[in-house]
């Protein structure tokens, strides 16, 4: 045993002054009494020689000095120096972020490779102190300071990995302070497929790397500015040894389409798939790999969509155009204003309508006339604009073209020779298109020009909405729901209501998958993801350099360990002090009670 | 006076009276009545005339009736002298307040009595022998005569009770009412004087004063107890174990003095200093019968 501070012991000699003042307070006390002779037949009792024997040891004065000696000692901080086998206490921190899921070549995943390691720990270490620790983005205390290695055993068989990705090292704080802090342990083991790139305290590492990883690191979907269907951005990555010919898949709600990849050892690869066809919100990639991780083959993204394009209808239909604009968005009918767009088919109106308008054969008080002469021929583009994108006006006749004046600015979009066959009011405000003649007047309903001509127009009035950036989240991550107005039912991606309390406003999706937010009357998709940099980190796998530093494996190996006595022997000093205190106070009370 | 007891103390006092067995009597007229046929103011009988008779008791009435002389007896009412045999040994000097002055404000308080009841009170001091002592008398000039022969008692030496009293028989012819005050704290044998006192007819009446340490002692730890009477000194480790056998002991050594004086008749009466001196004559020694 040594002592941190051995001039402490010098206080010993403070025992000199109990014991003097334990002598002046023993000194005999002269009483005068009337008589002695009732005292002499008591001097030689039995009870006299024991109160003197008492007197001669005072069990109090005892205390008293075993107490400063405790004290005493204390202060001087004695160290016990000991050799032993095991440790005090362990926290091990298990990764179970979703990259443990990874199988390995002996058939057993990284996340059993690991338990399997932990009940070999607690086997080498059965009397060692252990808290165990499930490390990703949302740590987890499994077991606090349990010596009993059955029921941690038994606590961490039950576990799997999550779908969490990697915890942070302020996580791995958090995580051991939840049980008593790193400095609470002897040791602090960290088991997981990569070491961390930093550790706030020393770490001893263990990984795990068997089994390699095919996963799709990115996945994005973007409407086309043109509005003919998505594109969609995959990343994809090849962490096996060998090539892999591949398979990505882009689904939505009623159609696919794939690409075929070939990809080499290592490799990570980028792509942009068209997707024309697609009007959905919802949609996932999928890559056929045949590996140990299936948790990054599937990924998924939301784009959010207007409802459709509210049409109110003037005058004569016209399938035609119904068809046309149809198939540009969902259409919406409506018989008032305001509508996205006001069709005039072969009417007669007193003033122009609010909003965007769609003239066609028809006039407009006082505004817009069609005179009776009328021309034909081949159509030529008479300005540049973006209504006539994908147009070839060559393909375009106009059998009857009535000539039309109109007494707003306008600009002439299409033309036989000098008279206009496709006008544009310059409004800054609002979309106004005039074809002065009828539809079946000209070759138009039969022309591929047509759709694409009501597309175009239609994605002026809806140009496309960009997906928010919280449509795409992570799992274990916060998605707020603050942002989204009065959330009212969140579903998950098995399409059941997730429970939330009134005022919540934030919840944390705890598997991959497409959520629905409802609210407002409109849905919204939220497209949550296990974390790409799980797929990532098997490439780095491997130590790294830690601030804190990392260690070697724990292993079996004789190591002395000093353990501090001074808190012992202050709390026994303390114990000592109240049970002197005691005693004086109930040898008060005894002759209180013999008076 | 002032100094040992007060006027109003006194006067509180007054309407008690000191009552007595005692039937001999003294020679003078007093509170008491006595056997013998006597003049007083209080009838007691008739009686036939013999020659010699004083004519003043002759009853001339019944004489003129029944031509019989019959001479009219009275009760004697007799003075009883009333000797204070006080303690001032060394020891009485103990106690708050000091046996001694309490012992002496008893005394005065019920010579004072005694002088009203018009009885004669003498104070005979002892220690080891008998001191000057106050030869008994009338009037409350002997009253004056008590107050100064207690203020200046300075109790010392050794008690002994059998030359003491041999002293006091020498001195007193006349049987009379012995109030004995003491702390009777001493391991003498009180057979022969209180026989003495008995044989000679006088009535006793045993009043003990202690202090409260006496009965009660409180002083732990180590003491050494000092005699104050022979010097003589005990070291003794004292604890709860040690006072509880001190009091057990204490009490048989009371009731040993009880039993003693109660062969001879004579009622002990035992007070402790701090108890109020009004209430121990009103309520003990009424309640004893030594006063009314």
């Amino acid at each position: 045993m040594t002592f941190a501070l051995p001039a402490a012991l010098s206080l010993l000699a403070t025992a000199l002054i109990v014991i003097l003042f334990a002598l002046l307070r023993s000194r005999q006390r002269r009483r005068e009494v009337a008589t002695l002779f009732v005292w002499r037949e008591l001097r030689d009792s039995v009870s006299a020689r024991t109160q003197r024997l008492r007197s001669l040891l005072d069990p109090l004065v005892l205390l008293q000095l075993v107490t400063l000696v405790a004290a005493v000692f204390a202060i001087a901080q004695p160290l016990w120096t000991a050799k032993h086998s095991g440790f005090a206490s362990l926290a091990i921190v298990v990764d179970a972020s979703a990259s443990m899921s990874t199988r390995m070549d002996s058939g057993i995943t990284r996340y059993e490779a690991a338990v399997r390691r932990v009940d070999e720990i607690l086997t080498t270490y059965p009397s060692t102190s252990i808290s165990i620790i499930l490390f990703s983005k949302t740590p987890r205390t499994l077991v606090a300071g349990e010596t009993d290695r059955s029921i941690a055993s038994r606590a961490l068989a039950s576990t799997v990995p999550g779908w969490e990705g990697d915890g942070e090292p302020a996580g791995l704080v958090s995580g051991l302070a939840a049980v008593g802090g790193a400095s609470a342990y002897e040791q602090v083991v960290f088991l997981s497929d990569h070491a961390p790139e930093s550790a706030p305290f020393p770490l001893r590492v263990e990984t795990f790397l068997e089994g390699g990883d095919i996963g799709i690191t990115a996945f994005s979907v973007r409407e086309n500015p043109d509005g003919a269907g998505v594109s969609a951005f995959a990343g994809l990555k090849n962490g096996l040894g060998e090539p892999q010919s591949l398979r990505l898949e882009i689904a939505d709600e009623k159609s696919r389409t794939t690409i075929e990849a070939f990809l080499e050892p290592g490799e990570e690869a980028a792509y942009v798939v068209p997707f024309p066809t697609s009007r959905g919100s919802r949609f996932v990639a999928s890559v056929n790999a045949d590996d140990a991780s299936p948790y990054d083959n599937v990924r998924y993204a939301s784009l959010h969509r207007s409802s459709g394009l509210q049409v109110r209808w003037i005058g004569k239909s016209s399938r035609y155009l119904m068809a046309a604009l149809d198939a540009a968005a969902p259409i919406q009918l409506v018989n008032a204003p305001p509508a996205d767009l006001t069709v005039v088919y072969d009417a007669e109106i007193g003033a122009l309508p609010d909003g965007n308008v769609l003239l066609i054969h028809s006039t407009v008080r006082d505004v817009i006339t069609i005179g009776d002469r009328t021309t034909s021929g081949p159509v030529a583009a008479a300005a540049d604009d973006p209504l006539l994108g994908g147009i070839y006006p060559s393909d375009i006749y106009a059998e009857r073209l009535p000539l039309v004046d109109v007494l707003l600015p306008s600009l002439s979009l299409l033309s036989v020779g000098e008279t206009p066959f496709a006008l544009r009011i310059l409004d800054p405000h609002r979309l106004i298109v005039i074809l002065p003649s009828d539809l079946i007047a000209t070759n138009l309903p039969i022309t591929v020009d047509f759709p694409i001509l009501v597309r175009n127009l239609v994605a002026q009035i809806m140009p496309a909405q960009l997906a928010p950036a919280s449509q795409w989240s992570l799992v274990g991550g916060p998605v707020a729901l603050a942002s989204r107005g009065d959330a009212v039912e969140v579903l998950d991606p098995d399409g059941r209501a997730l429970t939330l309390l009134p005022e919540q406003r934030v919840f944390f999706p705890d598997r991959p998958g497409q959520y629905s937010i409802q609210m407002g009357g409109e849905t919204h998709v939220l497209s949550v993801n296990v974390d790409p940099g799980e797929t990532s980190s098997v490439a780095a796998a491997g130590p790294a350099s830690t601030a804190g530093g990392l260690l070697p494996p724990l292993s079996a190996q004789l190591r002395e360990r000093q353990t501090r006595l001074w808190p012992i022997l202050a709390g026994a000093g303390l114990v000592l002090l109240l049970a002197e205190f005691f005693l004086y106070r109930r040898s008060l009370t005894e002759q209180g009670r013999a008076w | 006076m002032q100094q040992l007891i007060d006027e109003d103390f006194l006067r509180r006092l007054a309407n008690l009276r000191f009552m007595s067995r005692h039937r001999q009597g003294g020679r003078f007229s007093g509170g008491h009545t006595s056997p013998r046929a006597g003049v007083s103011i209080e009838f007691a009988d008739y009686r036939d005339y013999v020659p010699g008779d004083d004519l003043r008791y002759v009853d001339w009435n019944i004489y003129g009736r029944l031509e019989r002389l019959l001479v009219k007896t009275f009760v004697q009412e007799i003075d009883v002298p009333v000797y204070f045999l006080l303690d001032t040994s060394a020891s009485m000097r103990l106690g708050r307040p000091p046996k001694a002055v309490y012992a002496s404000q008893l005394a005065l308080a019920l010579g004072y009595l005694a002088l009203r009841n018009l009885d004669r009170v003498g104070l005979f001091p002892f220690a080891e022998r008998l001191a000057e002592s106050v030869p008994p008398r009338h009037g409350m000039a002997q009253f004056s005569r008590l107050l100064r022969a207690l203020s200046g008692i300075d109790p010392h030496g050794q008690t002994s009770l059998a030359r003491s009293v041999e002293d006091f028989l020498s001195q007193t012819r006349e049987t009379g009412i012995v109030v004995l005050i003491s702390d009777f704290l001493t391991s003498d044998d009180l057979k022969e004087p209180l026989a003495r006192l008995s044989y000679r007819g006088d009535e006793i009446v045993a009043i003990q004063v202690l202090d409260r340490e006496d009965i009660t002692p409180t002083l732990t730890g180590p003491v050494q107890f000092q005699d104050v009477e022979t010097d003589e000194r005990a070291a003794i480790s004292v604890g709860p174990g040690t006072l509880e056998a001190y009091r057990k002991r204490f009490a048989d050594f009371e009731a040993a003095l009880r039993r003693q004086l109660e062969s001879h008749k004579t009622p002990l009466f035992v007070v402790a200093t701090d108890r109020p001196l009004e209430r121990f004559i009103h309520e003990d020694l009424r309640a004893g019968g030594i006063l009314r």
